[in-house]
């Protein structure tokens, strides 16, 4: 070990290179996981919740439709599923634009609570986000008059900051008739665990009600998991971190290839006097590594000094900066992995070299 | 062209070092674009409105402004005109006036529209085909509040503004249509065209941080039936108020003298200059990942090319050793090598902007057909291209400087080595 860092000290022009780029590689990666991570909860965020399985149930020519017996229906039937209607877009001439969903069921999931409670079944309570209302009390949406018992929010999050959630059998009347008139309504039911069985009871039972009823079951979930990758802000944020990251990965690589060319000799010298290949590739690469090893704690420094600041750098850059241990374990094998790519020309070089002629030049 | 040759030939010898530095320079480069497209557009911004940033002020209704339909009813012409003379008898009121957004489309059956004119004002997915002129109508008022400076005889006269719908009419146009017409010809046989506007931006929207370039603009007086008609008063009282106010004016006096009596509509006054501002800072937040790549990307890229080369000359030493031996200068050598480093960076630029392009290319689209002036709107233009040029000469001139002391460093006979 000793040899190593002398090693490095006498070539320390090149490690600091070797260093700064290895730098430049791992902290912008770390904060791409971070902030990827941060944008795929905004986008289950948006699609109220983060479940295995997304199905979306659309009943038509529901003539004897009744939201309360349906509500009910669903309580009894969806244990272990979260119910909600569609988002309902409306703009409310007194708040504005917003977006309301309807609770079937509310035991598996509700909306994370910023100030407030969580509202109780079968009553007139919402849970709004903080831009429709940021206070407890009463509110008039589409002429309906709820008693707002809680916000909807999390964090750093803006996903919820135009909602509204209603019991469904509360829906506000011009939705409710909307759904009476055009006869059918989309749920979405979503679960940890395959709903299939759920979903057919409760269509059962709605056709005991209504035998002329037709449902459309659809998996959501591949839809959204192709949604959720093709997010054309949330790839430009991240496209700048990983540009950085190649930039500097092409710098170490071309360091590494200066750093080889002037070790010709002493490899050469190491590999006359019967230093094997591999030996020679774990001397290289030990170098690296530690090198390597400096930059990811320098980068977990330099993440700690700033993750109190986490919040107003999201707020300016949409960037977040985060320590978790996920994050860590992957940044580690990255880091490896870059280390090992940096050693390939270097390695290449010990392979190729032959002792006379090198140390001839 | 021997010089040039054997760069090339240099280049292709060490091609892996050659294709790491143009993925540097394809990212980079398009990084700093981008970046230069952003802040072109924030000088853009703050310097050519064709209004005054410092004292126009835009009236912007609230977000319960859905509630002014059920409130129309409640009010008439009378009550908005009492309105507007009291804003005549504020002494914070320098100016104001109305406008509202409108689209004109041309006659593309006339034999007398260039084609070329109806492509370039025709807007793929807008959701209309047919070619049209992004327009502003607007009043009397408002158009002495812009004190357009036109040449002699231009511009709009009094009694465009007392004419209906139908009339024929002057009207003023962007500094595009110069290729296509001339003072005094006519539009679509209605719009008499009586002056071009300068290369500047405004307000179509107020509601919007985005702005209207006026190069493919046109401005219409307002038809006196639909100035005075009550709807459409009413309407242009949130959405197309525009008010020149005196330093230090009362907003919150002016905001009640602009509150119709007993509505419940929120209205705030937004200074333009606050609007732009806000924006533009907003958008240098967002920017600050990008400069911090573009910095490294100068940085690494003059690290990356002076140890490319320093390479490039321990692998050629020899044909260096013996261009020195035979009488080339130090100078000759670093010149080829400035060339070699030179062809990189113009082939690196070239394959950074066909990025660029690909990267941006529905920005840039958006950008050349609607035409709009905001922090966003890519384009490429002189300055763009003047600051590509300027890092480019900064990587070139640093890096070369790097290695020219490493070039004078060298021997003869150490770079020749065993051919002694």
């Amino acid at each position: 070990m000793r040899q190593i860092i002398q090693d490095i000290f006498i070539s320390r022009k090149i490690f600091i290179m070797l260093f700064v780029g290895f730098l430049f590689t791992i902290l912008p990666i770390q904060i791409a996981l971070s902030t990827q991570s941060f944008f795929d909860e905004i986008f289950y965020d948006s699609l109220n919740g983060h479940f295995r399985y997304y199905y979306s149930l659309e009943l038509t020519n529901l003539n004897e439709i009744n939201l309360d017996k349906l509500q009910k229906i669903a309580k009894v039937n969806f244990r272990n599923s979260s119910v909600i209607t569609n988002d309902f877009t409306v703009n409310d001439p007194e708040h504005g634009l917003m977006i309301i969903t309807g609770l079937l069921n509310n035991k598996l999931w509700s909306p994370p609570i910023f100030n407030g409670t969580m509202m109780e079944s079968e009553s007139n309570e919402i849970i709004v986000g903080k831009i429709v209302s940021n206070h407890a009390g009463t509110i008039n949406l589409l002429g309906n008059e709820y008693n707002v018992v809680g916000i909807a929010g999390r964090g750093s999050s803006d996903a919820y900051n135009l909602k509204a959630y209603i019991n469904f059998n509360k829906l506000p009347a011009p939705i409710k008739s909307n759904i009476e008139r055009s006869k059918s309504l989309q749920l979405f039911v979503r679960s940890n665990q395959t709903p299939t069985e759920e979903i057919n009871s409760f269509i059962s039972k709605i056709k005991k009600l209504d035998n002329e009823a037709k449902a459309n079951i659809k998996d959501e979930s591949s839809a959204y998991e192709q949604a959720k990758k093709t997010r054309g802000m949330v790839k430009e944020v991240l496209s700048y971190p990983y540009q950085l990251c190649v930039i500097a990965l092409i710098n170490c690589i071309i360091v590494s290839y200066l750093w080889i060319y002037l070790k010709r000799k002493d490899i050469a010298l190491r590999k006359a006097l019967g230093a094997s290949d591999f030996n020679l590739f774990v001397y290289i690469i030990t170098q690296l590594f530690v090198c390597a090893i400096i930059a990811i704690l320098c980068s977990l420094f330099i993440q700690w000094f700033l993750r109190k600041s986490s919040a107003g750098i999201f707020h300016y850059t949409s960037y977040i900066v985060s320590i978790n241990s996920s994050n860590f374990i992957l940044a580690s094998l990255i880091i490896i992995t870059i280390a090992l790519i940096t050693s390939i020309i270097p390695v290449l070089h010990i392979l190729r070299i032959e002792p006379a002629k090198a140390l001839k030049e | 062209m021997i010089r040039l040759k054997a760069a090339v030939r240099a280049l292709r010898n060490r091609w892996f070092l050659s294709l790491l530095l143009l993925i540097q320079f394809t990212y980079g480069l398009s990084t700093v674009t981008s970046s230069g497209n952003i802040f072109y557009n924030f000088y853009y911004l703050l310097h050519d409105s064709l209004l005054d940033l410092d004292s126009t002020y835009l009236v912007v209704p609230g977000k319960n402004f859905g509630i002014a339909e059920s409130e129309r009813s409640k009010y008439d012409k009378e009550q908005i005109e009492a309105l507007y003379r009291k804003l005549d008898q504020s002494p914070d009121v320098l100016a104001y006036g109305t406008y509202y957004e409108s689209i004109v489309l041309l006659d593309d059956q006339s034999s007398l529209i260039d084609t070329r004119l109806l492509e370039g004002m025709s807007k793929r997915n807008s959701g209309l085909d047919d070619p049209y002129i992004q327009s502003i109508v607007i009043d009397k008022n408002y158009y002495s509040l812009m004190d357009l400076r036109l040449g002699e005889g231009q511009g709009l006269l009094p009694q465009d503004f007392e004419r209906t719908g139908q009339q024929q009419v002057n009207v003023l146009v962007g500094s595009y249509f110069k290729k296509y017409y001339k003072i005094g010809d006519l539009i679509n046989d209605q719009y008499r065209i009586n002056g071009f506007l300068p290369d500047r931006y405004i307000v179509n929207n107020n509601t919007t941080n985005v702005y209207l370039n006026l190069d493919k603009a046109m401005l219409i007086p307002m038809p006196i039936d639909q100035y005075s008609e009550f709807d459409y008063m009413y309407s242009r009282l949130f959405l197309g108020t525009v008010l020149k106010l005196r330093e230090d004016a009362n907003l919150d006096q002016l905001i009640e003298i602009l509150r119709l009596p007993n509505s419940k509509i929120d209205i705030s006054l937004h200074s333009l200059e606050e609007d732009v501002r806000t924006n533009i800072r907003s958008s240098i937040y967002a920017q600050i990942p990008q400069l911090i790549l573009a910095g490294c990307f100068i940085l690494f890229s003059v690290i990356s090319i002076a140890l490319a080369t320093i390479i490039s000359i321990l692998i050629r030493k020899r044909e260096f050793g013996i261009k020195l031996a035979v009488g080339e200068s130090v100078r000759g050598i670093w010149g080829q090598i400035v060339l070699e480093n030179t062809i990189i960076a113009l082939v690196g630029t070239g394959l950074s902007l066909f990025y660029f392009v690909l990267k941006f290319q529905r920005l840039l689209q958006r950008s050349s057909q609607y035409d709009m002036a905001s922090v966003l709107s890519f384009r490429f233009n002189a300055p763009i291209f003047l600051l590509i040029f300027i890092v480019l000469m900064i990587i070139i001139v640093i890096s070369s400087f790097v290695i020219y002391p490493f070039i004078r460093k060298q021997e003869i006979k150490s770079l020749i080595g065993g051919m002694e």
